[in-house]
């Protein structure tokens, strides 16, 4: 079995979970995005950034229904992954942001084989990294601007739309860069 | 200990720094399914480095780390059963 099969074994459960009106909607993020458009980066897991079908009027958000699902397949889980083949998924519920949504929204589709992925797009993946702000994001937002995976006119909406822009200019110096 | 001149230590730097970029551009240039590989292959190297640091003394392998090999190692073992 090759990798690409074993991502798609994964992105098969996902869709699953869509299909059966768990997840209305899914977009990879993370590491594996950034592999995918870039390079190879050293991470443990795949985060699948998604919102719930059905709202949660609850005031602590609660993963149980993706646990349920993980259950009945027969996945082992943990308090932050579900083991779903060889990949320890990471699922990021997004509803209560609107940046995360918005990448979602836009996310690319890529193809895979025979299939296609949904990937959040470079510019989104930029603006995620920036807001969450640890050094290993400011590491990746700086090897994509320095692979010129960004489109800089588009980064810079991004960055607005979702009010980021006096965090990009406080930070910039980090990425020996500018937009 | 031997010690290189500047200009010898700005050379070797610059041998570094472009043959970095070479590899980085090949990588980018990569198909989808052929980065997966790699990025698994670089998962193992990279776990292989943490291992070897802890067997020398040095920092135990990080638990997240350690849950990725077992994962790794489970899903191997179901598809040859």
């Amino acid at each position: 079995m090759s990798a690409a099969q074993r991502l798609l074994g994964v992105i098969e459960v996902v869709d699953a979970m869509v299909a059966e009106g768990i997840i209305e909607k899914y977009a990879i993020g993370g590491a594996l995005a950034a592999t995918l458009y870039g390079e190879p980066i050293a991470t443990i897991d795949l985060d699948i950034f998604f919102v719930f079908k059905k709202k949660q009027n609850t005031l602590v958000l609660s993963l149980d229904e993706i646990y349920d699902y993980a259950r009945k397949r027969g996945f082992e889980f943990d308090h932050e992954f579900v083991r779903i083949d060889s990949w320890l998924v990471q699922f990021v519920e997004s509803s209560h942001s609107p940046l995360w949504t918005n990448a979602i929204d836009t996310a690319r589709m890529l193809p895979l084989d025979s299939h296609t992925l949904p990937v959040i797009d470079p510019e989104y993946l930029v603006a995620m990294w920036l807001f969450a702000g640890r050094a290993k994001d400011y590491q990746k937002i700086a090897i994509f601007l320095e692979s010129a995976l960004v489109e800089r006119n588009r980064l810079k909406t991004v960055l607005e739309d979702n009010g980021l822009m006096v965090k990009w200019r406080e930070q910039e110096w980090r990425f020996g860069d500018s937009i | 200990m031997a010690t290189l001149s500047k200009s010898r230590q700005e050379a070797v730097i610059a041998d570094l720094t472009r043959r970095k970029s070479v590899s980085r551009t090949y990588l980018r240039s990569l198909p989808l399914a052929q980065k997966l590989e790699e990025l698994e292959r670089l998962q193992e190297n990279y776990y292989s480095m943490l291992e070897l640091r802890e067997k020398t003394g040095g920092k135990p392998i990080p638990e997240r780390w350690r849950k990725w090999r077992e994962t790794r190692d489970q899903a191997a073992s179901t598809r040859t059963e």
